[in-house]
């Protein structure tokens, strides 16, 4: 394949994420703007942050008026998996040097990282990875834009009902883990009980960070590699 | 809370974020971990969200706590059934958007 064929089947292959960015960043968008991010400020967050989890992190966060330190550790516990996943993908494409390891290791999300490391051998190559990435890149921070426009002129109960977006979205990924193993569902319940009796006590940034640091702590001595999700079992297979 | 700490909050984002991308992709081209941290690795992610869904989500429609209850449902329901992620979304935000409109 050329190069003008492998840019376009990333771009094809970016499309589902594209369905999936465009409504959560609007989402996403109308929350910060609510929060009081200003719309620059809102749009700099998901060009920098780039991370549906940790933005809506960010901006609950600051939100409950916590400190630099609290988001910056809650940040930290949440985005470290892009750590793992950029890993995977650079492991699978050694041969891009490091300038441009530099700029594409930005546009490592759970995602793009999904759909590259699962990708067939004769793709990867930096036109297909800038066509997957790059376009879903540009998705993000048009549906922050879309979010911010739509902040003005759709009705205050629409975008009021807009918040339970992100927290939907999450118990969609949460989902099938525990539908899959229910050691899973059990941590999940135990981390839930557990966060809602702490909030009670504690600034609710730390009680996020605790709880799941904890609880994911307790449940690696019960829960082993064998409950992986599919992507991960792929991951293990690299 | 004022501007500057806004934009204080995105830059600590951003040098959170950014080397947990750049680190492995510039200096490590094989990683090996622990089993144990391993299987931390991947519970964290469900830990995280969960927290960040208990007990937000019952808050997140100001005072109507009974319609965020209903959406919760609305969510959980529709992805027990499998539905793809953005459908569960758009559920979810018309349960609510329904209740409050009643």
């Amino acid at each position: 394949m050329n190069t003008k064929e492998l840019l376009f089947l990333g771009v094809r292959h970016a499309v589902p994420i594209v369905f999936g960015y465009i409504p959560v960043g609007i989402a996403y968008a109308v929350y910060a703007q609510q929060t009081g991010f200003s719309a620059f400020e809102t749009i700099l967050l998901s060009i920098t942050g780039y991370s549906g989890s940790g933005q809506f992190l960010t901006v609950s966060m600051t939100s409950q008026n916590a400190g630099l330190l609290a988001i910056g550790i809650g940040i930290f516990l949440l985005n470290f998996r892009y750590f793992i996943m950029s890993t995977c993908v650079f492991n699978r494409f050694k041969r891009l040097n490091t300038f441009k390891k530099i700029f594409m290791s930005h546009l490592v999300t759970d995602e793009t990282f999904a759909i590259f490391t699962t990708a067939e051998e004769r793709l990867v190559s930096e036109a297909y990875f800038i066509g997957l990435f790059v376009t879903s890149y540009l998705s993000w921070i048009l549906g922050a834009v879309l979010g911010i426009l739509a902040n003005s002129f759709l009705p205050e109960s629409l975008t009021l009902a807009m918040g339970i977006a992100l927290y939907a979205l999450f118990i969609a990924i949460i989902m099938p883990g525990c539908k899959r193993d229910i050691k899973i569902f059990i941590l999940v319940l135990c981390t839930a009980v557990m966060n809602c009796i702490l909030s009670n006590f504690l600034d609710m940034s730390w009680s996020i960070v605790i709880s799941s640091l904890v609880c994911a702590f307790i449940g690696a001595f019960f829960i082993k590699k064998n409950s992986e999700n599919k992507r991960k079992g792929e991951l293990t297979d690299e | 809370m004022n501007s500057v700490s806004f934009l204080l909050i995105i830059i600590t984002v951003a040098l959170v974020t950014y080397p947990l991308r750049l680190v492995p992709a510039v200096f490590i081209s094989k990683l090996k971990l622990s089993t144990f941290f391993e299987r931390l690795l991947d519970l964290i992610p469900y830990t995280s969200l969960t927290a960040l869904v208990f007990p937000g989500i019952f808050y997140c429609i100001g005072d109507h706590t009974y319609i965020a209850y209903a959406g919760t449902v609305a969510a959980v329901i529709s992805s027990f059934l499998r539905a793809p992620l953005s459908l569960t979304v758009v559920i979810a935000v018309v349960t609510v958007f329904v209740l409050l409109v009643l």
